[in-house]
């Protein structure tokens, strides 16, 4: 094709050419900003009127939803004695300890699968096995085992917990980059010191999530767990059920929410200390 | 006098009039012969590098350049023949290979001794240019900073064997000449023997004292470059290595002409001199 036998553009021409758009931002939804601003608080907002209105005006009945004033009466009444603090602090420790037991045990089994063959060999097929059942199936054995103690509650978080920490530990390992293993091999770098200083920091992510993952399933074991106790969370809920007093099961709720939140939270912040290098601009 | 004494034998003699005794080699291979598979990458292979000597290894893609380096690094076993190489090598890889975990100071020192210290590190890195970045995390680094940073951790130890896989695939044309600059500098200065793979016929004409072509498994070609040698871009010299060199390559007389690198384009405008 000669150069010299193409058309001079026309302005139309020259109009039509495509817009420039700015990378990263090619998905933005069509929905103007200042409307979306709007759209996040619309649905919580409609459900607070909503809840608002109805216990005011009686259309939903007390047994179903109680209204602001009777959980604030229900706060007041569990936080007045140190009740709710007697009470959370009993959940607290045995969530903590079931966590810390059967993290460590998840973790520590899952670097033996992860990095040695007969650790492979010998000890995953046995935790895939005993995985199928569901820890909550567990607790009857356990409390015929322990008792009813405290034994058997922090023996179901543990086993619990153990879990995610076992398998994303494992799978944190496979994914470690054989790249930096073999450049260490070429520097000299002896295997325990290349577990310490590669394999290690570069499966610290994985075993954080799977940290989370453990925190969010003790909680949700202890509910159950403690549905044979005199104390903790697990046990107000329960009195709250049996004295048809619903306020108290919705504050114990909204605490298991906020507990949950909590934890998230701590979670991640100690993974942004432990994980430097993983900043925000570096994160994909 | 012809620059050039091209092997005048084939792969079986590749060691020319004025070969070293082999005791001062810091590499001899043996008829080494490497396959994955059935599939046969390297053919019965026999090279000696004396120390001191830079070495380019030029390939097309997939010849077994990579596969070569890894046998003499150690990581992977010859298939066949007799591997002797120097005991103190490093190699810098085709991808940087930082630990990200690592500030780049630290980078620097893998490997060494726990009494290595940080100042050794920040005067290597200053030679590589790269003293700013010292405590910064290597995923902050650009590509071709984390690939000084890795020839930072290479040189450091003062190598009998340096092993360079195309370590400037992702520098720039100024930063490359500075890099060969560099490391011509630092291996006249420390003497170890240095293999480099590269792609860039120019780069392995303005480099070394000896090009190898990896080709059908075998290195078809063994050319020792004199000392002497005008190596200036365009020079009679440099062109006739050249042709020899990409038509060891098996690249077309026709199209390889205008190929003229970055670097070479380069040079040409500032009117320099490629180092010696
Ligand atoms: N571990 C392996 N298993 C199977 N095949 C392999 C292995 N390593 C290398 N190869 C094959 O050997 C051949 C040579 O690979 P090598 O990496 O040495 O090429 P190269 O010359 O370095 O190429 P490039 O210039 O693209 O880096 C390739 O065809 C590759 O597929
Ligand atoms: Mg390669």
């Amino acid at each position: 094709m000669k150069l010299t036998n193409r058309p001079r553009r026309t302005h139309a021409e020259e109009e039509e050419k495509p817009r420039l758009v700015s990378p990263g931002h090619a998905a933005r939804s069509a929905v103007p900003r200042w409307l979306q601003g709007l759209l996040t608080p619309l649905l919580p907002a409609a459900l607070l009127t909503w809840w608002v209105t109805g216990t005011v005006t009686g259309s939903i009945p007390q047994r179903v939803l109680p209204g602001p004033f009777e959980i604030w009466e229900a706060i007041q009444r569990l936080t007045e004695n140190g009740e709710i603090l007697r009470h959370l602090r009993a959940s607290l420790a045995r969530a903590g300890a079931g966590l810390f037991t059967g993290g460590i045990a998840g973790c520590l089994l899952g670097l033996v699968t992860g990095l040695s063959t007969l650790g492979n060999r010998l000890i995953d097929p046995l935790i895939q096995a005993i995985r199928t059942i569901p820890p909550l199936a567990l607790l009857s054995l356990f409390i015929l085992w322990f008792g009813v103690g405290e034994a058997p509650k922090v023996a179901l978080i543990a086993l619990g917990a153990a879990f995610p920490l076992y398998i994303n530990t494992v799978g944190g390992i496979r994914a470690v980059d054989t790249r930096l293993l073999e450049a260490a091999k070429t520097y000299g770098v002896k295997p325990r010191r290349r577990i310490i200083s590669i394999v290690l920091p570069q499966t610290l992510p994985s075993i954080f999530s799977g940290i989370r993952l453990a925190a969010s399933i003790s909680i949700m074991l202890l509910v159950a767990a403690e549905q044979v106790s005199t104390a903790g969370l697990g046990f107000l809920l329960l009195q709250g059920q049996s004295y048809f007093d619903t306020a108290q099961v919705i504050v114990v709720l909204l605490v298991y929410a906020l507990l949950g939140m909590l934890v998230d939270l701590l979670v991640r912040f100690a993974e942004r200390l432990a994980l430097p290098w993983t900043g925000r601009e570096t994160r994909r | 006098m012809t620059p050039v004494h091209p092997n005048s034998g084939h792969t079986d003699q590749p060691v020319v009039e004025g070969a070293v005794d082999p005791s001062d080699a810091a590499v001899s291979l043996r008829g080494v012969s490497q396959s994955f598979g059935n599939r046969s990458v390297l053919d019965d292979v026999h090279l000696t590098i004396p120390t001191g000597q830079f070495v380019a290894l030029l390939g097309r893609s997939g010849s077994g350049k990579t596969a070569l380096l890894r046998i003499l690094s150690g990581l992977d076993p010859a298939s066949a023949g007799e591997v002797r190489v120097a005991q103190r090598r490093t190699m810098v890889f085709q991808e940087p290979r930082l630990i990200p975990s690592q500030r780049v100071w630290r980078n620097v020192l893998l490997g060494l001794n726990a009494r290595s210290r940080r100042t050794d590190a920040l005067a290597c890195l200053a030679e590589v240019g790269l003293a700013d970045h010292a405590d910064d995390w290597p995923a902050l680094l650009s590509g071709g900073e984390a690939q000084r940073v890795a020839l930072a951790r290479a040189l450091i130890r003062e190598p009998q064997l340096l092993l360079l896989d195309e370590p400037f695939a992702a520098l720039d044309a100024l930063t490359r000449v500075s890099m060969h600059r560099l490391i011509r500098r630092l291996c006249a200065l420390h003497g170890p023997a240095t293999l480099l793979v590269t792609h860039d016929v120019d780069e392995a004409i303005a480099l070394a004292d000896r090009v190898l072509v990896l080709a059908d498994s075998r290195i078809g070609l063994d050319l020792r470059l004199d000392p002497a040698l005008d190596r200036s871009q365009g020079s009679s010299q440099q062109v006739a290595i050249r042709r020899t060199l990409l038509h060891a390559l098996g690249a077309d007389e026709q199209t390889d002409l205008p190929l003229a690198s970055t670097q070479t384009e380069l040079e040409r405008h500032r009117g320099e001199p490629s180092p010696p």
